[in-house]
């Protein structure tokens, strides 16, 4: 029994529909499949970022522990040693030598200082107890301590003396952000003047660290990632979920503006 | 004049329009050469129907087209398909064996026989190369947002098209011996494929224009 032509033709149009059909459900499978493939690709790059958040949170630990021990040992044993020595220098009676007693008075100073170098580098070191008292606190103490190291024009806006809240764990990162912030400009900007603004608005608190020095190409700093300081200030912001905003020109200075969800 | 125009010519020239809309400022070769392309088949639709209106016969136009349409296809998938493997030998072997065939089905049939084995073969391999593709697409480790990814589309168009007109290539001498109602069967499908294939990229063009977009 043979097909009519009319006949072959439908099964060939039904045919060809069939074959339009088919890659068109391959197409629906290929974008069902790709979106399962999103969502583990979101998972796995959502559990790498927990992953190095965890060893950054694990490093900075480590490091605050050994911080305290420094401190505690500075504090402790070699700031008691010197205590002592003063004590013993002073016990010594030597009225009839006078240069004897110069020098004895000389070494008495200059240990006096040395004793308080050293409590003032523990203070600096146990970040835990500065931030005790407040992060506007212990940023006043560390912009004290930049007045006393001379050499900077200072201008300072520390609105966050009077805070009603706190975040321990947030302070403390905040306030070693801005050591490191204020150790690199020692170190490289060659700055001459430090503006410093602090404040605390919608939830959000507000660093910004300007100065005037020889600045640097900040997009190179971070491709090459040659900047260890400014990448363990960019994983502590982000550590914190904050943000960072470095803006920096060539023998212009550079500004460093952070925002940190607080508390 | 209005003979020119028929819905496969319409199809195009609307793709062609949105092509140059969207791509006319691409800096890949590849976008750009596939307006040229899409110039090309209009003038080739146009010029087929001038030629069997006024010579009685359009199977010279069309068999060169097809060599042009070999060419920028394989083309194509090179460039989507280089992304994912190396494959440069795999596709300019292909490429040659058609070529081969091609040329032989004139030398046996002369140039006025439409060349309708290298269209059949040109399909399935088409396809297999689609194919190719998404499999490298889908075992690739990276993701991307099929959405708005141009070549996803563009070879998505592709394969509904060879895929689609497999059977209308095969059972060649049937359907046109027959037509289904007022139209040509070949045509109908044709029809149907081409709305297909332009509409996916178009699609793809506006893909590529927003990915230019981003990318800036």
């Amino acid at each position: 029994m043979q097909s009519s032509p009319t006949e072959s033709m439908s099964i060939i149009l039904l045919a060809s529909l069939v074959f339009l059909l088919m890659p068109i459900f391959l197409l629906l499978y290929i974008r069902s499949y790709n979106r399962h493939k999103k969502n583990h690709f979101v998972e796995k790059e959502n559990m790498r970022q927990k992953f190095e958040s965890e060893i950054l949170k694990t490093h900075i630990e480590v490091q605050e522990q050994t911080m305290q021990t420094i401190a505690t040992e500075l504090h402790d044993n070699i700031g008691q040693l010197l205590s002592l020595t003063t004590l013993t220098l002073n016990s010594i009676n030597v009225p009839e030598n006078e240069k004897a007693s110069e020098k004895i008075e000389n070494s008495l100073s200059l240990v006096n200082k040395s004793i308080k170098e050293i409590r003032e580098l523990a203070k600096i070191l146990h970040g835990e107890q500065i931030v005790e008292s407040g992060i506007g606190n212990a940023i006043e103490q560390e912009i004290n301590w930049l007045k006393r190291v001379g050499g900077y024009e200072l201008q300072v806006s520390n609105n966050l003396l009077e805070l009603s809240v706190s975040s321990p764990d947030k302070d403390l990162i905040i306030l070693r952000l801005l050591q490191e912030i204020i150790n690199n400009i020692i170190k490289h900007a060659q700055a001459t003047s430090i503006h410093i603004d602090t404040y605390l608005k919608n939830e959000t608190l507000f660093l910004t660290v300007k100065e005037n020095g020889i600045g640097f190409d900040y997009e190179a700093a971070r491709t090459k990632k040659t900047g260890i300081g400014l990448a363990s200030i960019q994983k502590r912001v982000e550590l914190i979920k904050g943000k960072i905003e470095v803006n920096s020109v060539v023998e212009k200075g550079t500004s460093i503006f952070i925002e940190i969800p607080y508390p | 004049m209005r003979y020119l125009f028929s819905f496969i010519v319409i199809t195009e020239l609307i793709s062609l329009f949105f092509g140059i809309i969207f791509l006319i400022r691409d800096k890949s070769v590849f976008w750009r050469t596939l307006l040229l392309y899409l110039f090309l088949s209009v003038g080739t639709e146009i010029l087929g129907k001038f030629c069997a209106k006024t010579y009685h016969t359009n199977l010279l136009v069309y068999n060169i087209y097809i060599f042009i349409e070999i060419s920028f296809i394989s083309y194509g998938f090179y460039v989507f398909l280089n992304e994912y493997a190396d494959i440069k030998k795999l596709i300019f072997s292909v490429y040659l064996a058609i070529l081969i065939i091609y040329i032989g089905y004139f030398i046996f049939y002369g140039i006025n026989s439409y060349n309708i084995l290298t269209v059949s073969i040109i399909s399935v391999v088409f396809v297999v190369y689609a194919l190719m593709y998404f499999y490298l697409l889908l075992k690739d480790e990276n993701y991307v947002d099929l959405k708005f990814h141009p070549a996803f589309w563009w070879i998505g168009g592709t394969l509904i098209f060879y895929f689609g007109g497999t059977l209308a290539n095969f059972f060649d001498d049937i359907i046109r011996e027959n037509s289904f109602g007022k139209y040509g069967t070949r045509l109908f499908i044709y029809n149907t494929l081409n709305v297909f294939l332009h509409g996916f990229w178009i699609y793809a063009f506006i893909c590529r224009a927003r990915q230019r977009k981003v990318c800036q």
